[in-house]
């Protein structure tokens, strides 16, 4: 399975989800499926969604079965370049406003 | 002897509590074992103890965007480990960060090993741009032994390259 083809299989279900990714092929490619304000790709900060997960998690008192880190063995075809429309800093605050909405 | 005292760590703790601070990260540190135990034993507080300080970056920024105040809690060789997930995550996306830093390897330090990292310290936090002040605290049992007690305290939020998130 291509790594494209497993986020298109679970997208629908991320739809209600809090969602940060690392950073790269897997934000642009959810990206290109569909962005949603719930979405949050974290760029450049190698090896902290983890931890910004559990941040969010920690911070709107979610209980531990909430917090879920998918992690998977996909094959990889990268997607032809890694920089998206959306910016960082709108990513950024759009997220914000949805965490806290 | 540690040169903090339960005392003095209480006036920063209840100044923190006050700040609206719901969430601390730390890792093991002789200074801030008071503060440490006044988060963990505080059922208002959320203590986070970590397996690598960087990872305290990433839980201040997901507990920002979330729309609560953190603080970490970390010496100054913390602060070193984290530099990157300081610049690229809270810098980046110019998420306010309050570090709470004591300053080993300074005056009165008896621990060789901490001088090298005390000595690059204020030239880092400059470095990055992180307006940074001093606190220096005595207390009673101090004034027999006169020891400072240095902070940092560093909310990256003054930055002027930052916008106003809170």
């Amino acid at each position: 399975m291509k790594r494209l083809e497993a986020l298109t299989a679970i997208y629908d279900r991320l739809s209600d989800r809090i969602v940060v990714t690392i950073m790269g092929a897997v934000a642009a490619e959810l990206q290109s499926i569909g962005h949603r304000p719930n979405f949050f790709y974290l760029q450049h900060a190698m090896g902290l969604a983890s931890s910004m997960g559990l941040g969010i998690t920690l911070a709107k008192a979610l209980g531990a079965g909430d917090l879920t880190t998918i992690v998977a063995k996909v094959e990889a075809v990268g997607p032809s370049g890694y920089v998206t429309d959306l910016s960082l800093l709108e990513n950024r605050f759009q997220f914000a406003r949805s965490l806290r909405s | 002897m540690s040169p903090v005292s339960n005392a003095s760590s209480r006036i920063v703790y209840d100044a923190l509590k006050a700040s609206g601070v719901r969430l601390m990260s730390a890792l093991p540190e002789t200074w801030l074992v008071h503060l440490i135990r006044m988060a963990e034993e505080d059922p208002e507080m959320t203590l986070v103890r970590l397996a690598k300080e960087e990872e305290g970056v990433g839980i201040s920024a997901g507990a920002h965007l979330a729309g609560v105040k953190s603080a970490r809690l970390i010496q100054n060789h913390g602060f070193l480990a984290s530099v990157n997930g300081i610049v690229s995550c809270a810098q980046l996306y110019r998420i306010p960060l309050l570090m709470l830093i004591s300053y080993r390897g300074e005056f009165g330090e008896r621990d060789p090993w901490q001088t090298e990292g005390g000595g690059v310290t204020e030239d880092v936090l400059r470095a990055l741009r992180i307006p940074s002040r001093p606190s220096i605290a005595r207390t009673r049992s101090h004034r027999a032994s006169p020891r400072l007690r240095r902070w940092r305290c560093l909310p990256t939020s003054r930055l002027p390259c930052c916008s106003a998130g809170t």
